[in-house]
Formats: structure tokens, C-alpha cells, sequence
């Protein structure tokens, strides 16, 4: 009897320790997937009107978010069917293309002669439309339309902004070098066009965070002195000419100040300059070359080039206690640094067995990644406002291009120019 | 530091004057761009003017010219080559940079206007730094060698104008440079 | 005698005495079985209980691993005092292990040892009482005439507490195979259960692309709900990363991933599979 009862015990015991076991939920975790990019198809779009549009709209579309770095266009050849409407997807056809995402649309006239554009970004997984859209501009803003686009369907996706509406200055010579134009174009090269030129160099155009105004030094009157100049009204403004050079000025994040380096004292060092007052506050002070200033994101704290050490390593200073630290200690050449918009990677000019690349440092850990290795003397990185690609300039031949990188050195494209040599661009902030 | 600096260079500068000028053989160290005579400087100029002793023997005025002639020709260098990423003067250029100061001390109303210049290679920004350390490599020379600051300008042209445009060694070596300019003479 | 007086009193059937003995050393058992194995166990079955899975997903497709492979050759060159460090760290961790399996190693010894002291306990308990039964013979033989029906009621009485013990040994020993029996359909559950979720995890990996906005310290869990061909019927989001681009990568790696690899076994599917959660973590990601 008594037995049993202790049988009993121990079975109930056990069973509840296997119960509870039991219903303990399954928890599967994932730590691991992939960084690649999200194929995706534009389809061209429907259009019923007489003459022919001045710009394809879905092209342009397709051509953004491929160069992007984080997605990968599927090329209309290899379409199997071509819906313009939702109801027309035949959702297999783009499950057997392995694509993720599809956009459909059809382009109207207006009664103005504009164009109503209305799109749809299709999951294709879930058969929803994540987004339903219409658009209508001018004639003439078709291509801003199509930038506008690329950019919405892209926040969606990566949750980045999209940088595809934003706009690039670079420096454009002719092979004598004796005609400088400074250049202004959409991101992707096109529509470009001369805000200032010279007999004379002009070099880093360099932009304010508002995108209003450029800021670049020019040898008009001999030397280099510092300009800024007002994008909307072209008006220009002399804003450092001291003795010697004056060069690499910096808008500070907020607008006030303004970072320079001058060699008014004999030998280059970094400068803050109060814009209302033009007071200068003197940043660094070392017989070696101390150039490239460029800000953390804060404004507390800047980035330079110096050759303290013999060869140029980047270092940063605070504004605070000047006292600055070396942050670059692979390789011996490392320069012209630039920092991405969340502050986590540094881009740069590296040389590496010779040859001068573009570089990212991560800026926590140190690891430091070369990204381009087709192109020669590359130089003059400039990041896109959202940190997705960083251009640059570039020798291909016996030219000078800009070229472009995604930051992690997967897409790499080049941009067209119409004239001679391109050197030193600018990515615009984002535009609104 | 700065002015600590300059009154070692001067030092430097005077005592370096006074050693050549005891015709010492001391070697000195190539690269030290303080340095504004080394021996091998000093035998070619006194070359220059054991020539223009034994030709006083013959007729005084021939000296004079045979002497200008050898400054002129010194002087017809105006172009003045750097290795990659530096600033140090040259031996081979120490002649004739010495002609130049020796012209410009010797006649106070004349200007020049130093030019540095860069390869390509590397950054925008930091070879217009660079180039503009070579131009003041090369002032701090004819200072020191009796240029006075007042006719001595310099400026920086980065790589901005390249003299040839190739993109190979030759074209390199021939753009890192520094030019002499004479605004008056 | 006072040795067996004990012993009777203990094995008394109107006391209480064995049956709380035997409780005593089952509790003590079942409870050391779960103590002691339970570490071995947590490791081979993760399974079961949540937040114990580490097993990581080797991807054998990854385009940035050769970049990543370069970076982490170039953080080995640029840190080495990390690495060392960290090497540090390692020798240390690996005492500690060594230390803590050699206590581990002490334990099952002592439990071992402790098993061995009980068996030759009943050993010799069993001895007593053979001892005693030749006692009673002799005693039988001696004074059979005088005493023989007091002492065959003695006698019978004796075998018949010998008998209830054995009875007693062996109904506790088929409990403990009993018990063992149902651990190791436990456990063998438990195995398949790791298994498919290791499946699971290295489908849905392989589907998962996250967006550049990604990162390491956000979290995505969802639950996901079979049917036993291992199609998705649904799958919700328990809790977001705050990031919709990243909750949207989890839920189109889910659906791209189906379908799902399920157990055989239907009364583990519907235990385990037919509705789970998962937990995302992009680790890894760098962009």
C-alpha cells in the first residue's frame, strides 16, 4: 500500500518535470543573414500619349535604385510579363524571378500638358502594395519626378532617406588647364551645368548643410583664396584672403562657423572661422602640414590630414582643448578624410602598395576597408548624405572622371562628363 | 617654438656662412634643408672664381664678364625638382639657388615670386600644402644665403598646374617643382 | 541483536519507516539525476527552454564573407594587444572550464561512490539476513522438538518481511526504468526538436536580407504558425525592431523560406512546430 502510494509519488514528479518541459514554447533565434542586395523589378510603365516622353521615368527609377549599392534592378529583357496595374501581376511570373519587389505605374497627360504619374510598390512575398502614389509635375520635371520616386520607394525599403534628388558640384578643367568651370548636376551626372568659371584653379568646393551655398577656394587673383557663393542667385562673397594660401574651408553642421586651413603664419594649419565676426580661432599649430579640416557630425570636434609624423595620417582635434589625436595607423599614406552621416565610418584616401584607392575606417573598431581598386589616383572622396555611396575622382586613361562606390565596395559605377578632366566633387546634403 | 625655431635656423645659417667661408670640408648632411651651403657647393662656386683669378692676370674687364656669365648661366636655372612628398632642396639645385640669392642681395629692387608645385599623386589639399612648403624650402634658402624677406614671394599652386601632363614618372618628377619668377629685375 | 531490532522496526509494514526511506533516497535520486545530468543535458538538448540556443548558422553563400575575412585579417594585424587580451581571456575562461569540469568529474565520483556505498549497503542488509535465516536453521535444527512451531512462526514470519522487501526493491526499481524511459523519449524529443530548429534556422537565414538601416542591437520576434506539410500559414509580428524595413526583411524571409522543415513525428509537430516563435537579430550586420 504504502508502496504504491510512493509509486504514485514519484510518477506524478516525473510527469510534471517532462510536462513542463514540454510546454516550455519553442524559441528559434537568428543572428546571421545577408547583406546583399534586394533584387527588384521596375517595370516599364504605360504610356498612351501621342509623341514620345522626354524621359524614361521607370529607367531612370531602376537605374537610382541599382546604383544604390542595396538593390538589384532586373533588366527588362528579362521580364516575363509587363503589368502596368496590380490587377495585371502575375504573381508567379516575379516569384519565379526570385523578386522581392516590383513597381508598376502608367504615366497620363495632363489637360495642362504636365504628366500625372501613379505607381505602385508591390511585396511581391505578400502580394501587397506597400505603397500607392501619385505624382504630376511639368514637362520639364519629369527626371526630378523620377528621383522623387526613387527616393520614396527607397526610404521604404532600407529605411535610409534616399539621395537620389540631391546634387552634386565638382571641378571640370579643359587638358591645357587653362579654363576651370565649377560644375553643378543632379547625383546621378546628369543635367549639368557651369556656376562659375576661371582662367584659374579653383579647387574643394565643399557645401553648407543646407544646401544653399558652396564655399571652394579659387587662384582668380593668384593664390588660393576662399568664396562662397549662393547657389540660387550665383552672388559671391570673398571670405579669406590672408597672406600665403587659403584653402579646404568646411561649413560647420549648424552654418556659423567655418573650418579653413591657412598658411598666413608660413606653414599650413587648420582654422575656425566665426562667420558674423570673421574672427579666426587657430586649431592646430605644428610645423608639419595640417589641411583637410572636416567636422563630426556635433560640430564638437574636427578631422584633418597631418604629416606630424612624416606621412599624412588623419587625426582628430576637439574645438574644445585642441588637442589633437591620431586615429589612421595603416599604411603610410592616409588622407582627405570624410565622415558618414551616422559618424560610423571614416572614407578617405589610402595608399596601398603604391596606389592611392578610396578607404572606409570603421570608426569603433579601426578595421579599415580598401573599396576601389579599377580606377587610379583616387582621390577627392565625398560621401552621399544618406552614407549608401561615396564618389570620387578618378584616372581612367590618361582622363580624370568621377567614379562612384557603394560603401561597401559591392556597386561601383562611373559618371558621364561631356568635358575634359573632372576632379574634386561634392555630394550635396539632402535637398528638401 | 616657431621663434625658437627661427633663431636655430639662423644659427644654423650663420654658422654654416662662417664654416664654408673657412673653406672646411665638413660633410654635410644632405637633406638638412636648413643647411645653405654644403662643401661641394662651395668648390664649384670657388671654381667659378679661381677662373675668374687666373683670367685677372690677362685683362680685369674679361673677369668681370666671364664672372657675370657664370652667374647668368647659374641663374638660367629657374626651375628647381623635389622628390615625392618632399620638401628638401635638392644638392644639384644648391648652385644656382645660390647664384639667385647672391643676384637678389646684390641688387635690393629685385622681386621674384616662388611657385610651388605638386604631382598629381595624392590629395588636392595636401600636395597645395606640400607645394607650398617647397616654395618656402626655397625662400628660407635664398635667405639665408642674402635675399632679403621683402623680395622674396611665395605661392602655391598644388597640382593644380602641372608642366607636363602626362600621368607617368617622367611628367611627376618634372611637376614637383619650384619656379623662380622675377617680377622686376 | 539491537542491529536487527532496527531493521524490523524499519521494515515493518505497519510503519511508515521504509516508505519514507525509500522516498528520502528517491527524491534524493530523481532529484541528483536532474542536478547532476541536467548541465550535459542543456547542452546536447537546447532546445526545450528558450534563450539557451546558441548554436550559430554557418552561411555558406555570403558574398561579404571574403571582405569580411580581409577586414578581420586587418583588425588581427592593427590589434594584436586586443588579441592578446582576449587570448588572455581565453586561457583564463579555459581554467575556469577545466576547473569547473574537474568539480563536475568530483561530483559524479562522489555520486558514484555514494550509489557503490548504498548497493553495498543492501549488500550487505541482504547478508544479515542470510546470516539470520542460517541462524534460524541452526537454532530450527537444535530445538526442533521443543520449539518448533514457535519457531516456524518466527521463520515465516522473517521470509514473508523478505519477501516484501525484495517485492519493495523491485517495484522501486521498474519506477526508475519507468522514469528513464520517459526521460529518454524525452530526450530523444528533445534531440529531433534541436535538430529541425536547426533546419529551420539555417532556411530562414539563408532567405533573410536585411536592409542597410539594419543594426546589431535591434531585435525583431515573431510567431510563426504550421501546418504540418510546413507551409506558413501565418506569421505576426510579437514584438518590432522599431525599424519597419527590418520587420518587413523578417517577414518576407519567413515567407521565402517556406517550406518549412517539420518533424516526422506528428505529436512533436503539434508540440513544438505547429506554433513557435522566433527571434531575429542582425548580428552581423555591418552596412
Amino acid at each position: 500500500m504504502r508502496v504504491s502510494v510512493l509509486k504514485l509519488v514519484i510518477q506524478v514528479l516525473l510527469l510534471s518535470i517532462l510536462a513542463l518541459q514540454a510546454r516550455a514554447e519553442l524559441v528559434i533565434e537568428i543572428t546571421q543573414g545577408k547583406q546583399s542586395a534586394i533584387p527588384m523589378a521596375v517595370v516599364p510603365f504605360k504610356w498612351k500619349g501621342l509623341k514620345a516622353l522626354p524621359e524614361n521615368v521607370a529607367q531612370i527609377v531602376a537605374n537610382d535604385l541599382g546604383r544604390s549599392g542595396y538593390f538589384n534592378s532586373l533588366p527588362k529583357t528579362e521580364m516575363l510579363s509587363l503589368p502596368n496595374t496590380e490587377e495585371e501581376i502575375f504573381y508567379r511570373d516575379w516569384e519565379l524571378l526570385k523578386q522581392d519587389y516590383l513597381v508598376v505605374g502608367e504615366i497620363k497627360e495632363d489637360s495642362r500638358g504636365g504628366y500625372i504619374i501613379n505607381f505602385k510598390l508591390i511585396d511581391v512575398n505578400t502580394q501587397t502594395a506597400l505603397m500607392n502614389q501619385k505624382l504630376t509635375g511639368g514637362a520639364s520635371a519629369l527626371r526630378d519626378i523620377a528621383h522623387f520616386m526613387s527616393d520614396r520607394i527607397f526610404a521604404a525599403l532600407t529605411g535610409l532617406p534616399g539621395a537620389f534628388s540631391t546634387k552634386l558640384v565638382y571641378v571640370t578643367t579643359n587638358r591645357e588647364r587653362t579654363k576651370f568651370n565649377l560644375s553643378y548636376a543632379d547625383a546621378d551626372g546628369a543635367r549639368e551645368q557651369n556656376i562659375f568659371s576661371s582662367k584659374q584653379p579653383i579647387i574643394s568646393p565643399s557645401w553648407s548643410y543646407d544646401g544653399k551655398k558652396i564655399a571652394y577656394a579659387s587662384f582668380e587673383n593668384g593664390r588660393s583664396e576662399i568664396f562662397i557663393q549662393e547657389i540660387a542667385s550665383g552672388k559671391r562673397e570673398k571670405i579669406a584672403s590672408f597672406k600665403g594660401s587659403n584653402s579646404a574651408p568646411a561649413f560647420s553642421p549648424d552654418g556659423k562657423q567655418m573650418a579653413m586651413v591657412l598658411s598666413r603664419n608660413g606653414n599650413p594649419d587648420v582654422y575656425v572661422m566665426d562667420l558674423a565676426s570673421r574672427k579666426l580661432n587657430r586649431i592646430t599649430t605644428h610645423y608639419g602640414i595640417d589641411t583637410e579640416p572636416q567636422w563630426m557630425p556635433g560640430g564638437q570636434s574636427l578631422i584633418f590630414t597631418s604629416s606630424r609624423v612624416g606621412k599624412p595620417q588623419i587625426y582628430q582635434v576637439s574645438i574644445a582643448d585642441r588637442k589633437p589625436k591620431r586615429i589612421t595607423f595603416e599604411g603610410d599614406y592616409n588622407a582627405r578624410a570624410r565622415i558618414t552621416p551616422d559618424g560610423r565610418k571614416m572614407v578617405m584616401v589610402h595608399r596601398n602598395n603604391g596606389r592611392f584607392h578610396i578607404a572606409t575606417q570603421n570608426m569603433k573598431t579601426g578595421v579599415l576597408q580598401i573599396l576601389t581598386s579599377e580606377t587610379q589616383l583616387d582621390e577627392s572622396p565625398s560621401v552621399a548624405p544618406n552614407g549608401s555611396m561615396v564618389v570620387y575622382a578618378a584616372s581612367v586613361g590618361d582622363r580624370s572622371i568621377l567614379a562612384a562606390v557603394s560603401l561597401d565596395g559591392e556597386v561601383k559605377f562611373r559618371l558621364p562628363s561631356k568635358y575634359g578632366d573632372v576632379r574634386e566633387p561634392a555630394w550635396s546634403p539632402l535637398l528638401k | 617654438m616657431q621663434k625658437r625655431a627661427l633663431v636655430k635656423t639662423l644659427g644654423l645659417t650663420l654658422g654654416a656662412v662662417l664654416m664654408t667661408a673657412c673653406a672646411s670640408n665638413s660633410d654635410l648632411a644632405e637633406g638638412d634643408e636648413l643647411q645653405p651651403l654644403d662643401a661641394a657647393a662651395q668648390e664649384t662656386a670657388a671654381e667659378v672664381e679661381t677662373k675668374g683669378v687666373d683670367a685677372q692676370a690677362v685683362a680685369g674687364e674679361q673677369v668681370d664678364a666671364a664672372a657675370n656669365e657664370a652667374q647668368a648661366a647659374l641663374m638660367d636655372v629657374s626651375v628647381f625638382y623635389f622628390a615625392f612628398d618632399n620638401t628638401t632642396i635638392k644638392a644639384d639645385s644648391k648652385n644656382s639657388l645660390i647664384a639667385h640669392s647672391q643676384y637678389l642681395a646684390a641688387n635690393p629692387s629685385a622681386r621674384v615670386v616662388l611657385e610651388g608645385h605638386a604631382d598629381e599623386r595624392g590629395t588636392v589639399e595636401y600636395n597645395l600644402a606640400l607645394a607650398e612648403r617647397r616654395a618656402l624650402s626655397v625662400s628660407r634658402f635664398l635667405k639665408a644665403n642674402g635675399a632679403a624677406s621683402a623680395q622674396i614671394e611665395t605661392v602655391s599652386f598644388g597640382e593644380e598646374r602641372p608642366a607636363l601632363m602626362g600621368h607617368n614618372d617622367d611628367s611627376w618628377s618634372q611637376n614637383r617643382r619650384v619656379e623662380i619668377k622675377y617680377q622686376s629685375r | 541483536m539491537a542491529g536487527n531490532s532496527w531493521l524490523k522496526k524499519l521494515l515493518d509494514p505497519q510503519s511508515y519507516g521504509l516508505a519514507i526511506v525509500l522516498a528520502v533516497i528517491l527524491h534524493v535520486g530523481v532529484i541528483s539525476l536532474f542536478a547532476i545530468e541536467w548541465p550535459k543535458e542543456k547542452r546536447e538538448v537546447a532546445e526545450p527552454t528558450p534563450r539557451n540556443i546558441q548554436a550559430k548558422v554557418i552561411q555558406t553563400e555570403n558574398k561579404h564573407s571574403k571582405q569580411r575575412k580581409l577586414a578581420a585579417e586587418q583588425r588581427r594585424k592593427n590589434e594584436n594587444w586586443k588579441k592578446h587580451l582576449a587570448k588572455k581571456k581565453a586561457a583564463k575562461n579555459k581554467a575556469r572550464k577545466d576547473k569547473a569540469a574537474k568539480s563536475k568529474a568530483a561530483k559524479n565520483k562522489a555520486a558514484k561512490l555514494k550509489a557503490a556505498k548504498d548497493k553495498s549497503a543492501k549488500k550487505k542488509a541482504a547478508e544479515v539476513q542470510r546470516l539470520a535465516k542460517e541462524r534460524a536453521d541452526k537454532k530450527k535444527a537444535a530445538d526442533l522438538k521443543q520449539e518448533e512451531l514457535a519457531e516456524q512462526k518466527v521463520f515465516d514470519d522473517e521470509q514473508e518481511q523478505a519477501i516484501m522487501e525484495a517485492l519493495a526493491v523491485e517495484e522501486q526499481q521498474r519506477s526508475i526504468e519507468k522514469a528513464m524511459a520517459s526521460e529518454q523519449l524525452a530526450q530523444k524529443n528533445a534531440a529531433i526538436t534541436n535538430d529541425i530548429a536547426a533546419q529551420i534556422r539555417d532556411k530562414i537565414s539563408q532567405s533573410w536580407r536585411y536592409p542597410p538601416s539594419a543594426r546589431p542591437d535591434m531585435e525583431v520576434v515573431v510567431r510563426i504558425q504550421l501546418v504540418p506539410t510546413g507551409e506558413v500559414i501565418q506569421v505576426s509580428i510579437i514584438t518590432g525592431s522599431g525599424n519597419e524595413a527590418l520587420d518587413r526583411s523578417v517577414l518576407a524571409a519567413v515567407n521565402r523560406a517556406q517550406p518549412l522543415p517539420v518533424p516526422k513525428d506528428n505529436r512533436l509537430f503539434e508540440q513544438q512546430f505547429r506554433n513557435f516563435v522566433m527571434a531575429f537579430r542582425p548580428e552581423d550586420a555591418v552596412w
